[in-house]
């Protein structure tokens, strides 16, 4: 892995695809739950990679190399995001109200039906549940970044959870152990539901 | 603390570290996205090349217009030293060929065109005056239109004119130095070169500050018929544009203003077809609309957001082009200068007909260009 980083420093092709290559499925994954859908997500995927490429000297090599990855990729996710946002009509405001097809049964759930699940939330929730649910930003990091009101934050992760609740139930029959998820989730706190 | 949830523990853990296989074709993107950065490097190159040929264009023109100048003054000064000796002796060597070319000149004109017959009536009406008075050189200098434009003008200017050009040669060499005359002989070719800059403003509908971007060029024009032509050429433009404002309450995005700054370099390719509505004299104001391509060489975004005004920005290079993406619409009112040389103003609107840019943006233009028109003569 070092030599490839080292390669990649001195701008070697080779070196380039080879990281890129290696890091494809790990750096897809991030880019594709933050994505609308796949094209969304290669796009971003080769943004980041650029700027990766670009300042990869920049990467200290006494860390891992993964997380550094991961870093780049998220932010270029959320700025992706807030360009998108800023320069659309806002017409993907309202809630999604279809539920993400082929959605399989609770614990049947796989990676393309979680990504299916999550792709299917209004863009406002899923970037902060992605922020905050896997990304492990905090309320007041993400208000920060995505200019708005930690309450906001709070807000919308609530419902992004509820949101995802929903869908899981809608596309579980009879399975009792989602519904232990959902006696767990009335415990939400009131200061929470504040937008 | 954090607040965990078994719902952001099943994501977590699911949308964890996937297996997505490989995808070649994704790279391949990849690698263009790397050959356009090397080539941005490559690029200044290119950029002095197209600068020495735009400064050689330009001084070209210069020339053009400098040479111009001393005509005039020459004539004013032979106004005023109408009966100095001096003057007469020195613009008598060169009597000889003008009047030659002129002479070949009225023979074509007779031939070609209709206006012809007034053309040379106005002329032999002058012959009979005789000595030119002064009033008569000032519509030299003035005029210094081929006799196919003087022609179209009739009567009074076009004959008055031609008067001028004219009778100066035969009864005193004080005006046949002149180089004014000269036009007489020569003809328009087909292209019209244009130089042009625009001052524009450009948004996307939601702009809070209108910033001015701007657009220099390089257009030739071919005439189809005596109305219609068609023009292209290169456009390099700064677009500086913005979207920002507040949003709306409870959109689920926050309720703080927010700005997005652009800054992209476009070359603009347009194909335009344009329609003379209305001539007289100098002046011709003409319809155009057509379509432009955009390709734009560099993009850049800034977002900035929150009370400390934080920026993040996004810049990609070389990515998007957009073939016949713009609409133009525009009126030019065209004044001329002399025969080669024209000046206009032309009003523009740039319409979107696709999203425009990294983010698609419905990104229109307003405003209004200035441009030199140059039209190649030839010797006929």
């Amino acid at each position: 892995m070092q030599e490839i980083i080292k390669g990649c420093i001195r701008k070697d092709r080779s070196s380039q695809y080879l990281l890129y290559k290696e890091l494809y499925g790990y750096c897809m994954g991030i880019c594709k739950r933050y994505a609308v859908n796949d094209a969304d997500a290669a796009e971003v995927l080769n943004t980041a990679f650029l700027k990766a490429f670009n300042h990869i000297e920049k990467y200290d090599t006494n860390k891992p190399f993964k997380p550094w990855m991961a870093k780049i990729m998220a932010n270029t996710a959320i700025d992706h995001y807030r360009m998108k946002l800023r320069f659309s009509d806002h017409d993907d405001i309202d809630e999604y109200g279809h539920i993400g097809q082929g959605a399989a049964v609770y614990d049947q759930l796989a990676y393309d039906d979680l990504l299916n699940l999550i792709q299917t939330l209004s863009p406002a929730y899923r970037i902060v549940f992605n922020m905050y649910a896997i990304d492990g930003y905090s309320h007041e990091e993400i208000a920060e970044i995505l200019n708005i009101s930690t309450g906001t934050s709070k807000s919308n992760l609530f419902r992004a959870r509820q949101k995802l609740q929903e869908m899981l139930a809608a596309n579980d029959q009879a399975k009792t152990g989602l519904k232990v998820i959902i006696a767990k989730d009335n415990h939400i706190s009131v200061n929470e539901r504040r937008a | 603390m954090k607040d965990e949830h078994n719902i952001d523990q099943l994501f977590k853990a699911g949308l964890g570290d996937p297996e997505i296989p490989f995808n070649e074709m994704d790279w391949e993107k990849m690698s263009k996205k790397l050959d356009a950065q090397e080539k941005k490097r490559i690029l200044p190159v290119w950029w002095f090349v197209g600068a020495g040929i735009a400064a050689t264009v330009l001084i070209f023109l210069l020339t053009i217009l400098l040479e111009e100048e001393p005509v005039n003054k020459k004539l004013l000064t032979a106004k005023t030293l109408n009966s100095g000796k001096e003057t007469v002796e020195k613009r008598v060597q060169i009597e000889e060929p003008v009047k030659k070319k002129n002479s070949m000149a009225l023979a074509q004109h007779s031939h070609k065109e209709e206006h012809s017959n007034k053309n040379v009536s106005g002329l032999k009406s002058g012959n009979q005056i005789g000595e030119p008075g002064a009033s008569k050189i000032e519509l030299v200098s003035t005029n210094p239109l081929p006799a196919k434009v003087l022609a179209s003008n009739i009567q009074l200017s076009g004959s008055k004119g031609d008067t001028a050009q004219f009778i100066p040669m035969k009864e005193s060499g004080a005006y046949a130095g002149a180089k004014v005359p000269v036009y007489a002989n020569l003809k328009r070719s087909g292209l019209t070169f244009s130089i042009m800059a625009a001052p524009d403003i450009s948004g996307t509908g939601a702009n809070v500050s209108s910033k001015v971007s701007t657009n220099i060029g390089l257009l030739v024009t071919y005439p189809l018929s005596r109305k219609i032509s068609v023009s292209t050429g290169v456009i390099y433009a700064k677009k500086l544009y913005n979207s920002a404002g507040i949003a709306a309450v409870n959109n689920g995005y926050g309720n703080q203003s927010w700005e997005v700054n652009a800054d992209c370099r476009v070359l603009d390719i347009p194909l335009n077809v344009n329609y003379q509505v209305f001539k007289k004299r100098k002046l011709a104001v003409t319809v155009n609309t057509g379509l432009s391509s955009y390709l734009m060489l560099n993009e850049r975004y800034d977002l900035k957001s929150g009370p400390e005004g934080n920026i993040s920005r996004v810049e990609v290079s070389n990515q998007n082009q957009h073939i016949f993406g713009m609409a133009n619409l525009s009126v030019s009112v065209e004044r001329k200068i002399n025969a080669s040389l024209s000046i206009g103003v032309q009003p523009f609107v740039k319409l979107p007909l696709t999203g425009i840019g990294n983010y698609d943006v419905r990104l229109n233009s307003t405003g209004v260009s200035v441009f030199l028109n140059f039209s190649k003569l030839t010797n006929k």
